[in-house]
This record gives C-alpha cells, sequence and structure tokens, in this order.
C-alpha cells in the first residue's frame, strides 16, 4: 500500500487514538498538579510526620519505574472489589501518582523561590495560609515553574504509550494494531511518531506564548 | 492604634541570643525609632511584633493583651520593608487593596479607601500601573499605602529608606514624618542610619549586642549617653574618647591619660569633688564630641595639644582629624584652622561638655546617687 494511502486509511484510528493519549494526558496531568502541589506544601510543612510522609513518598514513587508501577496498579490495585479501575483510569492514576512526585519536586523549588520578604508581607496584610499560597505564592512561582514543569509534561505526554502494555487503545496501540495488520511497521511508528511531535510542538508553544503574554501584562 | 508592650521577652535561634530579656514599653501614638549596627537585634525586636518570629521568653502586649500568642495575620499590623515586597503580579490599585480584601472588605468601601490613601501619598495616578513601571521613590509609596488603608493598630517599617538616594531619603523622611503626625499610629521604625533616627524619633531605642542599650528622646541620647557604645554612635565625627584614670593632684584630682600619663589636667573644685565620689580615684574615660572644641568657655576649659593631619571641608564646616600623641581625635569647626598641618594646636575643652564614663563604659551621671563598686 503506498504511503499517502496508509496515512488516509489508518489517519481516524490514528485520531481515535490521540484521543485516548490526550484524555489519559489531560486526566494524569490535573491529578498530577493537584497531588503534586500538596505533596509540596506537605514536604515545606514545619510538622516533621507530614513532611517525613511526603518525603517518603516522593523517593519510593520516582525510584519506581513507571511500567512497574502501572502493572501494579492496574494487576493488583485496580482488580480490588471496590476499585475496578480498567485501563484508561490505571494509565491515568498510574501517571498522575508517578509525575506527582516530579511536580512536587518543581512546585517545593518554585515556591522555595519566592522572595521571602514576599511571603512575610502577606503575613502582616493579615492573610492565611492558603490565600498566601494561592494569591502571593504561587503567581510568583509559576515563572520558575514554567520550563521544568513545560518538559515534564512533554515526558508525561511520551510516558502515555506506555498504557499500550494494558491493552488500552491509546496512539501507540493504534500505530501497534495498524502495523501488525499491513506489516508497515516502520511507516506506522513514524506516523505516531508525527502526532507526538505535533502534540508536543503544540503544548509546549501554547505555554511559552501564554508565559510571554503573562509576563507582558505583569511587566507593563 | 495600640501601646506596645515587652514583658521580659527575649529571642534564641538555637544557642544563639539574638535578643536578651527585654522590657520595653510604647505608648500609643508614639514615633519610636530603633537604631542599632547590623545584627545588633533590632529587627528581630520588629519581627517579634510583628509576628513573622515567635518570643522564646516574655509576653508581648496591644494596649494590654497579649498578641505573642497570636498569628501574625490576626494582629493587624502595618509593615513596610527594606525591599518594599509589593507583589510584581498585581497592579498598584491590587497591591493597595490586598489587604482589604482578605477582610471581606465591601469593594466600595476599599476603592474609596485606596484612593483617600492614594491621593494623600501623591499616588494616585499610579493606580494602573504594574510595580516594574515605578521607581524607588513610589514603590516605597506604595508599600507604604498598602499598609497605611488597612488602619492598623501598629506600623512597622524596617529600614524603608535604606535603598533610596541621598536626596529621596531626605525628603521620604519628612513624608513618613508628616504621615505620622496625619494618622496617629503607633510606629515602630527599624534603622542604622543615626541622622534618621534623631529626625523622626519621638524616642529612641539603641541596641547593640541583643541588649537595649539606652531608651529616650533625640536630645538625651546625643547629651546624656548612657554608655561609650551610645555616645560613639550617634554623631558624625564620633565622639572622642579618652581612656585614663583619676589621680590625686595638689589639693584636688587631675585626669591621667592612658597615652600621655605625663599630662595631667587638674579638674575643677565642684567636678574633682563629684569624681572623687563617683570614681574613687579609679580608671575612667573621657569623652567630648568634635563640635565642643573651641567654643567660648566662660569657666574652666580642659586642655589638650593636638596635631591636626587632615581637612576636610564640608562646605558650611569643617572636619579635622588629627592626634594626641597615637591617640586618634576628630574635630568640627565653621573656622578653617590657619596653623599650618602637623604642627601642635592647643584645643580648649569646657569642662561642661566633657561626658565621664567608669571603667565598664556605662556614664557617670554625677547628680545620681554613688554607684557602689563590687571588689573584685
Amino acid at each position: 500500500m503506498a504511503w499517502d494511502a496508509l496515512w488516509v486509511h489508518y489517519f481516524p484510528q490514528f485520531v481515535g487514538g490521540l484521543e485516548v493519549t490526550l484524555g489519559i494526558t489531560a486526566g494524569a496531568f490535573a491529578l498530577a498538579m493537584v497531588w503534586g502541589l500538596l505533596l509540596a506544601v506537605a514536604r515545606l510543612s514545619p510538622w516533621p510526620v507530614l513532611r517525613g510522609a511526603a518525603d517518603t513518598y516522593v523517593t519510593v514513587i520516582r525510584a519506581v519505574p513507571v511500567l512497574v508501577l502501572l502493572f501494579l496498579i492496574y494487576y493488583v490495585v485496580g482488580q480490588v472489589g471496590f476499585l475496578q479501575l480498567n485501563g484508561f483510569l490505571s494509565g491515568v492514576v498510574t501517571l498522575g501518582l508517578f509525575y506527582a512526585a516530579i511536580y512536587s519536586e518543581i512546585f517545593r523549588g518554585g515556591i522555595q523561590g519566592v522572595e521571602r520578604g514576599q511571603v512575610e508581607a502577606a503575613l502582616a496584610l493579615g492573610l492565611d495560609g492558603p490565600t498566601r499560597l494561592r494569591r502571593v505564592i504561587l503567581p510568583q512561582a509559576i515563572f520558575a515553574i514554567l520550563p521544568p514543569g513545560t518538559n515534564q509534561l512533554a515526558n508525561l505526554i511520551k510516558d502515555t504509550s506506555l498504557v499500550m502494555t494494558i491493552g488500552v487503545g491509546d496512539l501507540m496501540m493504534q500505530a501497534y494494531k495498524a502495523g501488525s495488520t499491513t506489516f508497515e511497521y516502520l511507516n506506522m511508528f513514524v506516523f505516531a511518531g508525527v502526532f507526538y511531535f505535533a502534540l508536543y510542538l503544540l503544548v509546549s508553544r501554547g505555554i511559552v506564548r501564554w508565559e510571554d503574554r503573562v509576563r507582558q501584562q505583569r511587566h507593563g | 492604634m495600640a501601646s506596645i508592650e515587652f514583658r521580659n521577652v527575649s529571642k534564641m535561634f538555637g544557642s544563639q541570643r539574638v535578643l536578651a530579656p527585654t522590657h520595653l514599653g510604647i505608648p500609643n501614638g508614639e514615633f519610636f525609632t530603633v537604631v542599632g549596627p547590623s545584627g545588633s537585634g533590632k529587627s528581630t525586636l520588629l519581627r517579634l511584633i510583628a509576628g513573622l518570629e515567635v518570643p522564646s521568653t516574655g509576653e508581648i502586649l496591644f494596649d494590654g493583651e497579649r498578641v505573642d500568642n497570636k498569628p501574625a495575620y490576626s494582629r493587624n499590623v502595618g509593615m513596610v520593608f527594606q525591599n518594599y515586597a509589593i507583589y510584581p503580579h498585581m497592579t498598584i490599585s491590587q497591591n493597595m487593596s490586598f489587604g482589604l480584601e482578605a477582610q471581606k472588605i465591601p469593594k466600595a468601601q476599599i476603592n474609596q479607601k485606596v484612593k483617600e490613601v492614594a491621593k494623600i501619598l501623591e499616588i494616585d495616578g499610579l493606580l494602573a500601573k504594574r510595580p516594574g513601571q515605578l521607581s524607588g521613590g513610589q514603590k516605597q509609596r506604595v508599600a507604604l499605602g498598602r499598609a497605611l488603608v488597612r488602619n492598623p493598630r501598629v506600623f512597622l517599617m524596617d529600614e524603608p529608606l535604606s535603598n533610596l538616594d541621598t536626596q529621596l531619603r531626605e525628603r521620604m523622611r519628612k513624608e513618613i514624618r508628616l504621615l505620622h503626625e496625619t494618622f496617629q499610629i503607633t510606629t515602630v521604625y527599624v534603622t542604622h542610619d543615626q541622622t534618621e533616627a534623631m529626625t523622626m524619633a519621638d524616642r529612641i531605642c539603641v541596641v547593640n549586642g541583643g541588649e537595649i542599650q539606652q531608651i529616650g528622646t533625640p536630645e538625651d541620647i546625643y547629651q546624656h549617653p548612657a554608655n561609650i557604645f551610645v555616645a560613639k554612635f550617634f554623631g558624625s565625627p564620633a565622639m572622642n574618647v579618652i581612656a585614663g584614670r583619676l589621680v590625686p593632684y595638689k589639693e584636688t584630682l587631675a585626669f591621667e591619660p592612658e597615652h600621655d600619663p605625663e599630662r595631667l589636667s587638674p579638674l575643677p573644685a565642684d567636678l574633682a569633688a563629684r569624681g572623687r565620689e563617683h570614681v574613687l580615684d579609679g580608671p575612667v574615660f573621657l569623652g567630648f564630641r568634635p563640635e565642643a572644641v573651641g567654643q567660648e568657655t566662660s569657666g574652666t576649659a580642659w586642655e589638650i595639644p593636638f596635631v591636626p593631619v587632615t581637612i576636610e571641608s564640608l562646605g558650611s564646616h569643617y572636619q579635622i582629624h588629627g592626634q594626641w600623641c597615637d591617640q586618634p581625635i576628630s574635630l568640627s569647626t565653621s573656622i578653617r584652622p590657619v596653623r599650618e598641618r602637623h604642627k601642635v594646636l592647643n584645643l580648649l575643652i569646657p569642662w561642661t561638655d566633657v561626658h565621664w564614663f567608669y571603667e565598664d563604659g556605662s556614664r557617670i551621671n554625677f547628680a545620681a546617687p554613688v554607684r557602689v563598686r563590687q571588689e573584685a
């Protein structure tokens, strides 16, 4: 089958796979951001127990390969009676929990990078902890968080390809299926690569443009 | 507005004592300046009032009510920082209204208050701008405004003028003082600049090594320093301090300088009598301000030899730095010395302008009861 014919024929399947990839990325990213922020705050907490628990979580999670974590969650945790996680949700939870550990480090660095005087000024202005974090610390930490955060988002997009190992019909799975049908493995994986690259480009450029706009707004 | 009281307040960082047990009272509406060198504990004192540090011992009270057990955000203090700490992601208007929003005050009321304060501070034209577009002086006003809009009980300032140039600093000194007269908020102002302290304060608290050295009006501090540290900290050039001892001399006492023991300076009879009472022929330090030299002396004067080394013209007056033997001496006078440099001049210092200090550096107060000397 000619290259362009292959492209036209399998394009709808690739788009379907892309939707799954995007769904897992979005879900895992949302979970990683929320859980990562909570972990970062816990790791900066004055309470040793909370700090210790968060540190342990981050150390353990970062030491375990994502694939091992995925299998643990899908084949062990996901089969516990009341949970019953399907492949898609297992992918979201695994990547969310794994990247939360990574994002907690990024958040922690960003938060610690905010000038101490800014936090103290917020205290003196009568702001409680959550308000300080939301209104003063995070808006200033954002510029320190964005570059490494964008890199990790790119890694997260790429790591979604691991869910094919538990039978989820993501972009990689569609490429594999099409390859095994046509034996055009090279072409199919190149297609998949093009999709991943386009996705990365869109996300990273979007973030850079948003960052520039925010910078301009802030500094006139 | 509130009075502030420290009851036996101290602060330790690990095993290091940053503030010794301190008793302190600041009445309602006073402009109270805390001054001292770097690392003296003055900023710690301010941070304890703000609630940014927790005291190791003691109690802090606002209007008789304990606040040391309250978090900073519930003390209702207004604080201005050395680096302004204005939020770069907010407009000036948002910066100023931020604290009020946290108090859940209606929007219309907030806008009204922000406009009022901005007008007083002459920054009403900057409200839509961002901090990145402002000069140092404008940022300083925004920081002041942000603290003022909240009607704080206590106004705290941590070296707020140290990042400004000299002219702007002078202008802001006057403006802050005017603001205080307008709002009458109890103000604690930390600085290492003696000029700032002298020109702005109702009372000055001098801190060194974590201990309060003296509290008093600017005049008190300058004219009756509690010890050598305070004496030398205020005034530029610093007070000249000569080590020596009182020794019997004929019918009276004389001062024998440590660096020139051959040169005895007899004391006038009344001074000798008081000196004998207080010092009992022991080691003392005598101090005199650079400007005390060369004035008309109605009574007797202390005569000392002086060799000028450098003469600095400051326009309105001259500063002359020189020596008496190996002892450096500085003078300040409006008359340019006509003699050549390195020629010996005879200086006359009125005994009434001489400050006396015990061996440990504390002031000898001739009007006070005699201090009991402890045997070694």
